[in-house]
C-alpha cells in the first residue's frame, strides 16, 4: 500500500491562515474561536492505532457491527472508533468545518454527505485519493455517485452509498382510473392525477418536499434539470446558466402543479417526513421520495395504512417526469462518501479501512441489512442480491439517473439561495420566471467570488 | 426657565469631569485606597476584555472582507453597503422591526392590565400569580415547537381556527406574513406574563398614601391613573420596555423552531451569514455590529425618554 502521505499543506494552522480559511467566528465568539486556535497542533486522539471514523447516528447497530468485525480482524494493527455525528446533515456539516478550520480535528475518515467533497477539498482538507482510487476502480461506479466526489480534476470521495429522488404512485388507482402506465410529463401527471383524484377521493395529487432546507433544494434542482435546465456549467465552474427558458419550465411546472390544486399548498412546509405521511395514509396519488420509502409503505409500525401483503402490488415506482416528451428525467442524488482527512496521521489504515467498508462483502451487508444502495454498476445484475434485496431492482434505474447537485466549493451558499427561491416560486409569491432571474444574479455573485 | 436649567447643568458638569481626576490623584495618595483599586483592576480587566474587545474587534472585521483562502482586504464601508442592498437583508430587518413593535405594543397593553388586576388584594392572589407566569417558564423553543404543531395544517388547532373564522385562506405556515404574525402571537401569550411582573413590582412600590390623598382632592379613577400611577410606573415601565424591545430586537430561537428555519430575522441573518455561508462572512459581521449599535440607540432612547428623570432623581 502506497498511499502518498499528505500533499505538501502545512499543517499547522497560523491565525493568518485560519481568518483566511473561515472568515473567524460568529462576532461574539470571536474570542473563544482564536482563543482556542492559537498554537493549536493538530493531533490524533487514542493509542497509536486508533482509526477514527464519524458518520451520523448507527441506529439500528449494523454499522457498529461491520466495524467491530473490522477490528477483529485487524486486531493488534487498527482499531477503527467510530464517533456518532449529528443525524442532520447540516449540523454534522457545521461540526466537521468548525474542526478543520481549528486545525484538522481528530478525524480520520469521513463518512460524509455527497455534497462535501467539493466544500471541503477546495480548502485543501481533505485528500485527494487518485493515487489509490485509480480510474480502473473507479470504473464499476455509477456516473452521478462518483461525479459528486470530483473537484478540479482530482477524485476525493469513494462513494459508500446512493440515494436518488423518486416518483411513487399508486399503480393500482391510475389502473381504476383507466391508466396502464405512469405518467412521463408533468402535464400528464397533471391529468392523471385530477381524474384520479376526483374518482378515487384522494386529497392531494402530487406531494414532495417543498420547505426551505436541503430537500427543497433537491426537487427544486430535478424540476429546473427535468425542463431541460441546468444551474451550473460543468465546463466552468464560475458560470451560472440556470436563466434559460428550460429551467423556467422546469419551475414553472412546480408552480403550476399548486395553482391547479394538484398539490398543496401546504407542501411549501414539507419536508420528508410529511410528504410520506400523506402517502402513507393514502392521502396522495403520487409522492416524490428517496428510497427507503420502500421499507416505510410496507411496514404498519410506521404509520403506514397499506396492507403489507398487497403494498407492492399497489404502488409502482417510476421516473420523475420530464417537461417534454422523450427527454432524459434526473433524479437529485443523496447519499454519503468515504473522505479522508487531509491532516490524518494514518492515512494508509484509512485507506485500508474504507477498502473493507467498501468491499463487494459490505455493500451486500449494508445492501440487506440498511437498505443502502451500492453506488456500483454490478450489483444491480446481481440476481441472488436483487433476490435477497428487491429494492434494489426498484431503485435499480433511479440510481442510475442520478445527478448531483451543484458541485462547488460554495455548494453551501448556493443552497441557502436556491432552497428560499425555489421555496417562494412554488409558493406564488414570486413568479418563477423572477426566481430564476434572482438565482442567476446571485448564484454568479457566489460562483465568481474571487479567492486565492 | 430652560435655558437657565441647561447653563446650570452645563456648569455642574465640568467641575464634577475635573473632580473624577482629581478624586483619582487623591485615592493613589492614599495607600489603604491605592490598593482597592490594585484589587479591582484584575476584574475591570477582564470585563474590558470579554465586554469590549470582542466587539471592538467585530467592529473591525466588519471593515474587511473575509473570504476562504483569501488575506483579508480592507474594504471600509463596502461590506455595510453590500448588506443594505441585500433584499434579504432589508426583509430581515422589516421582519424584525414589525415583530418588535407588535409584540412589545400587546405585551406592554396586556401586560399593565394583568399587572393592575394582580395588584388588587384578592384570595389565591399568590397563586394566579405563579400561574400567570407559566408560559413565561417555558424553553422559547419549546413552546415554539408546540406552536407550530397547532400552526400546523396536518391537525394543529389554531390552523383550524384560522380556516374557521376565514382569517387566512392556506396554511399558516406557508405564508411568511402569517407566519410573522404567528410568531408575534406565541411571543405576546409568552412575554406578557413576563412584563406584568416587571410592572406589579413597580405597582406595589406606589405608596398607598398618594391614592388616599388623591381621593381626597376628588380624582376619579382614570385621573389616579393617568397621574399617579403612570407617572409613578415610569421607571418600572422603562425597565419592561427596554428589556422586551432588546429581545425582541434579536429574536432568535423562536423565529427559527416555530417556522423550520425560513422566517427572516436579523439574528439568522448573522447566523446564516457567519456560520453557513462560506463567502459572506462579512455581510454577517456586519449585520451583527448593525444589530448591537441599533440595540445602543433603542437603549439609549428608552434611558433618556422614560427612566432618568425619575432614576436620576432618586
Amino acid at each position: 500500500m502506497t498511499a502518498r502521505i499528505g500533499n505538501g499543506r502545512s499543517r499547522a494552522v497560523t491565525r493568518r491562515k485560519f481568518l483566511k480559511t473561515t472568515g473567524a467566528g460568529v462576532a461574539g465568539a470571536t474570542l473563544l474561536g482564536t482563543g482556542a486556535c492559537a498554537g493549536f497542533t493538530p493531533s490524533v486522539e487514542g493509542s497509536a492505532g486508533t482509526l477514527v471514523f464519524t458518520h451520523g447516528p448507527d441506529d439500528s447497530g449494523n454499522k457498529t457491527k461491520w466495524i467491530d468485525k473490522f477490528n477483529e480482524e485487524q486486531k493488534g494493527k487498527i482499531v477503527v472508533e467510530y464517533r456518532e455525528m449529528p443525524a442532520d446533515t447540516g449540523q454534522y456539516f457545521d461540526k466537521m468545518r468548525t474542526e478543520f478550520q481549528a486545525g484538522g480535528g481528530t478525524t480520520d475518515v469521513i463518512g460524509g454527505d455527497v455534497i462535501w467533497p467539493a466544500q471541503f477539498a477546495a480548502n485543501g482538507w481533505i485528500m485527494e485519493l487518485s493515487e489509490v482510487f485509480t480510474e480502473e476502480r473507479q470504473a464499476d461506479f455509477l456516473e452521478g455517485p462518483l461525479a459528486s466526489g470530483k473537484f478540479e480534476g482530482g477524485i476525493y470521495g469513494v462513494p459508500w452509498y446512493a440515494d436518488a429522488g423518486m416518483l411513487w404512485y399508486r399503480r393500482d388507482l391510475l389502473k381504476k382510473s383507466g391508466f396502464d402506465d405512469p405518467p412521463e410529463t408533468w402535464d400528464e401527471l397533471m391529468e392523471i392525477a385530477a381524474k384520479v383524484q376526483s374518482e378515487s377521493g384522494l386529497l392531494y395529487g402530487y406531494v414532495g418536499q417543498g420547505s426551505e432546507y436541503e430537500g427543497g433544494v433537491c426537487n427544486g434542482c430535478e424540476f429546473v434539470w427535468n425542463g431541460g435546465g441546468e444551474i451550473l456549467d460543468p465546463n466552468d465552474p464560475t458560470n451560472i446558466i440556470i436563466d434559460s427558458p428550460e429551467s423556467l419550465r422546469g419551475l414553472e411546472a412546480e408552480a403550476l402543479l399548486v395553482s391547479e390544486g394538484i398539490t398543496p399548498l401546504a407542501m411549501a412546509t414539507y419536508k420528508e417526513t410529511e410528504s410520506l405521511t400523506a402517502f402513507k395514509n393514502q392521502d396522495a396519488v403520487f409522492l416524490r421520495n428517496w428510497p427507503y420509502t420502500y421499507a416505510e409503505i410496507g411496514d404498519p409500525a410506521t404509520g403506514s395504512t397499506f396492507d403489507p401483503k398487497t403494498v407492492y402490488d399497489q404502488v409502482g415506482v417510476a421516473a420523475i417526469p420530464v417537461s417534454e416528451t422523450g427527454s432524459k428525467s434526473f433524479r437529485c442524488l443523496g447519499g454519503w462518501s468515504f473522505l479522508i482527512n487531509n491532516f490524518s496521521t494514518k492515512k494508509e489504515q484509512a485507506w485500508e479501512f474504507i477498502q473493507y467498508m467498501t468491499s463487494p462483502e459490505a455493500r451486500e451487508f449494508f445492501a440487506i441489512n440498511e437498505s443502502n444502495l451500492p453506488p456500483e454498476k454490478s450489483f444491480y445484475e446481481d440476481k441472488a442480491l436483487l433476490k435477497k434485496q428487491p429494492l434494489l431492482e426498484v431503485a435499480g434505474a433511479a440510481v442510475a439517473a442520478t445527478k448531483p447537485r451543484p458541485v462547488h466549493r460554495f455548494y453551501s451558499d448556493m443552497s441557502l439561495k436556491m432552497a428560499e427561491e425555489y421555496n417562494e416560486s412554488l409558493k406564488g409569491e414570486t413568479e418563477p420566471q423572477d426566481a430564476i432571474v434572482t438565482l442567476q444574479d446571485q448564484l454568479s455573485r457566489i460562483a465568481q467570488t474571487k479567492t486565492g | 426657565m430652560a435655558v437657565a436649567t441647561g447653563a446650570r447643568a452645563r456648569k455642574s458638569a465640568k467641575p464634577k469631569r475635573a473632580g473624577v481626576f482629581s478624586r483619582l490623584k487623591g485615592d493613589f495618595a492614599n495607600p489603604e485606597r491605592r490598593t482597592a483599586y490594585y484589587m479591582v483592576a484584575p476584574v475591570l480587566l477582564l470585563v474590558l476584555l470579554i465586554g469590549l474587545w470582542p466587539v471592538t474587534y467585530a467592529i473591525y472585521l466588519s471593515f474587511l472582507k473575509i473570504l476562504p483562502e483569501t488575506a483579508p482586504s480592507f474594504v471600509g464601508l463596502q461590506n455595510y453597503i453590500d448588506m443594505f442592498s441585500d433584499p434579504t437583508f432589508r426583509g430581515a430587518v422589516l421582519n424584525t422591526a414589525v415583530f418588535t413593535v407588535l409584540s412589545v405594543v400587546l405585551e406592554f397593553v396586556f401586560g399593565i392590565g394583568i399587572a393592575l388586576a394582580l395588584n388588587r388584594g384578592f384570595a389565591g392572589q399568590g397563586s394566579v400569580r405563579a400561574i400567570a407566569l407559566v408560559p413565561w417558564a417555558f424553553p422559547t423553543v419549546v413552546s415554539a415547537v408546540m406552536w407550530r404543531l397547532m400552526y400546523q395544517q396536518q391537525g394543529g388547532i389554531m390552523a383550524y381556527i384560522a380556516l374557521k373564522l376565514n382569517l387566512i385562506a392556506g396554511p399558516i405556515l406557508a405564508s411568511e406574513q402569517a407566519t410573522l404574525f404567528a410568531a408575534v402571537i406565541v411571543d405576546v401569550w409568552k412575554t406578557t406574563p413576563f412584563v406584568a411582573l416587571l410592572l406589579l413590582a413597580g405597582l406595589q412600590v406606589i405608596p398607598a398614601d398618594t391614592y388616599e390623598a388623591a381621593r381626597v382632592d376628588g380624582a376619579n379613577a382614570w385621573q389616579q391613573f393617568s397621574r399617579i400611577t403612570l407617572p409613578l410606573l415610569k421607571p418600572a415601565i422603562a425597565v419592561a420596555l427596554l428589556f422586551r424591545t432588546l429581545d425582541a430586537w434579536r429574536v432568535y430561537d423562536l423565529f427559527w423552531a416555530m417556522s423550520d428555519r425560513t422566517l427572516e430575522s436579523l439574528s439568522t441573518y448573522v447566523f446564516k451569514g457567519v456560520r453557513i455561508s462560506q463567502v459572506d462572512f462579512s455581510l454577517g459581521d456586519a449585520a451583527a455590529v448593525f444589530i448591537f449599535l441599533t440595540s445602543l440607540v433603542l437603549a439609549f432612547i428608552f434611558l433618556k425618554g422614560l427612566g432618568t428623570e425619575s432614576s436620576g432623581g432618586g
